[in-house]
């Protein structure tokens, strides 16, 4: 007789669970160098409609504005937290210039950037934002490319990692 | 699984235009007979459009279902060709078919608006023909077999989906294998939820899943890449990220169906044969739009806690996320069928155990597939570069 039961004591797989992060970028730039920079380019660019594609399922990115609505929302409804737009914040050197980002809390030195086509953070900024993440802030996530469905999952984990560093 | 709290309906992203009710076939566990004879007239074709295009999202996906919708494709073509005159860049197409009526012609349409199509096959000639019969009860294996060599010419990423039965169980590995032997790359698979399943067939199949693994391992190990669900999507939910509501179906939200009367359903699986049995399961129609509240209430049963799964820890990894598939079998949404969370219960320590064999042996093919972003990118252009060279 065949039954619905719940599963306790399942054994942790080894292989490890890791989900996309901001990372990932520049890693993939630093293997594949030039032709890393070309890929992501393309995948920054490329309409997923095509019907040679590899995908099983293409993945479906939000634009910036549906991005920016739903981070900013899991903000406002977890936190209570807003976000000042395209906001033009300093990076310090090597890159020593301003850059404009897509929502920023001044008081509390958080904010988040969604790349498009026309806007995306360059490999340089990107290091140096990491390392003011590991260091003192400003503590600014750059959420490459997301499918809506994981909208407030990528959103409420850069909540929780900044409610584990204290910044929120 | 995550519950969302504040539930409204979203844009519409995804409809399947059920264009006829006829088909070609008489798939024994098809969940749309009986069959009736109605098609999609043109003007409730257009006003389908009108209505979809009135939806807030960017970005709608039409897929032509049925029946079979390649039994119309003089009204597919004359759809897509409103849709695009009237709202360029609005609408993308694609078709779901048995593949028995694909010619040249329905490949040039498909090359013509960009088109894509899914491909029911269940697998080699034994499992094809013991489900997928003929109005006279024949196999249809030859009459799709003999198509497959222009489908993969046209798009080698062609999309198979496949069926297992209780009466096909023992037949899985040797009709994964040939299907992936046959040259395609991408292989769907899934139970028959509603049939007689029994203890003993479950320990069938997980002995051909057992055996399909060690494929898996191997074919990964000779750098193939093919993509076979019932292991893919399930390595996902934990290299990527566990399961949410609506991810693995969002009926009545951001996915809905058109039955041929324009009627509008939560799923495919809901329209039946549209008549007055079915039609209370209706959320509107093209004519005078949604009903909102009904709408609403298949969301937010579908978003709600599946039935019993509140702290198994296989919960936000395992398939249950389907409220049509639960629908059919249970009656309910969010209550899953005990075949269902028998299989899961079988199929995930499988999967695991040769996801943890592929990470220890460093398999570089398993570290891209499951772990880079950019996989589907750099696999294409990968694929592009050795067939250019073998020019």
């Amino acid at each position: 007789m065949l039954e619905r039961k719940k599963v306790t004591g399942y054994k942790v797989p080894k292989y490890p669970a890791k989900h996309f992060s901001r990372h990932q970028n520049i890693e993939f730039i630093k293997k594949y160098g030039f032709l890393g920079a070309i890929l992501i380019a393309l995948e920054l660019s490329c309409e997923k409609t095509g019907t040679v594609g590899p995908p099983p399922f293409p993945p479906e990115y939000m634009t910036e504005n549906e991005a920016r609505q739903a981070i900013e929302k899991v903000f406002a409804d977890s936190t209570g937290i807003d976000f000042q737009n395209d906001f033009r914040l300093y990076i310090p050197d090597p890159v020593n210039d301003t850059i404009l980002i897509d929502g920023y809390n001044d008081s509390l030195n958080i904010g988040y950037e969604y790349p498009s086509e026309d806007d995306s953070l360059d490999t340089n900024v990107q290091t140096v934002l990491d390392s003011m993440m590991q260091d003192e802030g400003p503590y600014i996530k750059n959420f490459i490319q997301m499918e809506s469905s994981w909208s407030e999952y990528e959103t409420m984990l850069f909540i929780d990692f900044l409610r584990g560093i204290g910044a929120i | 699984m995550k519950i969302m709290k504040d539930i409204k309906p979203r844009p519409i992203t995804h409809a399947a235009l059920s264009i006829t009710h006829r088909c070609n076939l008489r798939c024994k566990y098809c969940y749309s007979v009986p069959k009736a004879d109605r098609d999609m007239d043109i003007p409730t074709a257009y006003k389908t459009i009108d209505f979809l295009n009135g939806s807030e999202g960017d970005r709608i996906t039409i897929t032509f279902f049925g029946g079979e919708p390649l039994l119309l494709m003089d009204l597919m073509e004359n759809i897509i060709d409103y849709a695009w005159s009237k709202y360029p860049s609005k609408f993308a197409f694609r078709a779901s078919t048995n593949g028995v009526l694909i010619n040249q012609c329905f490949l040039e349409l498909c090359r013509k608006y960009n088109m894509s199509f899914v491909l029911s096959l269940d697998g080699n000639s034994e499992m094809q023909n013991a489900n997928r019969i003929t109005p006279t009860g024949k196999g249809s294996f030859a009459l799709v077999e003999k198509n497959i060599d222009a489908i993969l010419g046209f798009n080698p990423y062609t999309i198979v989906v496949s069926v297992i039965t209780p009466e096909t169980a023992t037949l899985v590995y040797d009709s994964v294998t040939w299907l992936f032997d046959r040259g395609f790359k991408y292989v769907v698979q899934t139970l028959d939820h509603n049939a007689d399943w029994n203890k003993n067939d479950l320990v069938t199949l997980a002995k051909q899943y057992k055996q399909l693994s060690r494929f898996y391992f191997n074919a990964l190990e000779e750098g193939k890449k093919i993509y076979y669900s019932p292991f893919d999507e399930r390595i996902k939910t934990r290299t990527i990220k566990p399961l949410q509501c609506g991810d693995l179906c969002d009926l009545a939200n951001t996915q809905i169906a058109v039955a041929p009367s324009g009627r509008l359903y939560p799923c495919v699986q809901f329209i039946g044969n549209d008549t007055s049995e079915h039609q209370k399961f209706s959320i509107g129609d093209v004519f005078t739009g949604f009903n909102q509240e009904k709408r609403l209430n298949y969301v937010k049963e579908n978003y709600g806690p599946k039935k019993p799964c509140d702290d198994c820890e296989l919960n936000g990894r395992c398939m249950n996320g389907c409220g049509c598939v639960n629908w059919r079998a249970t009656g309910k949404l969010n209550l899953v069928p005990v075949v269902l969370c028998e299989h899961e219960r079988m199929l995930m320590p499988i999967v695991d155990k040769l996801a943890n064999k592929l990470w220890k042996k460093n398999n570089e093919l398993f570290k891209r597939k499951f772990y880079s972003p950019f996989f589907a990118l750099s696999s294409y252009i990968e694929d592009c570069a050795i067939k250019s060279k073998g020019r």
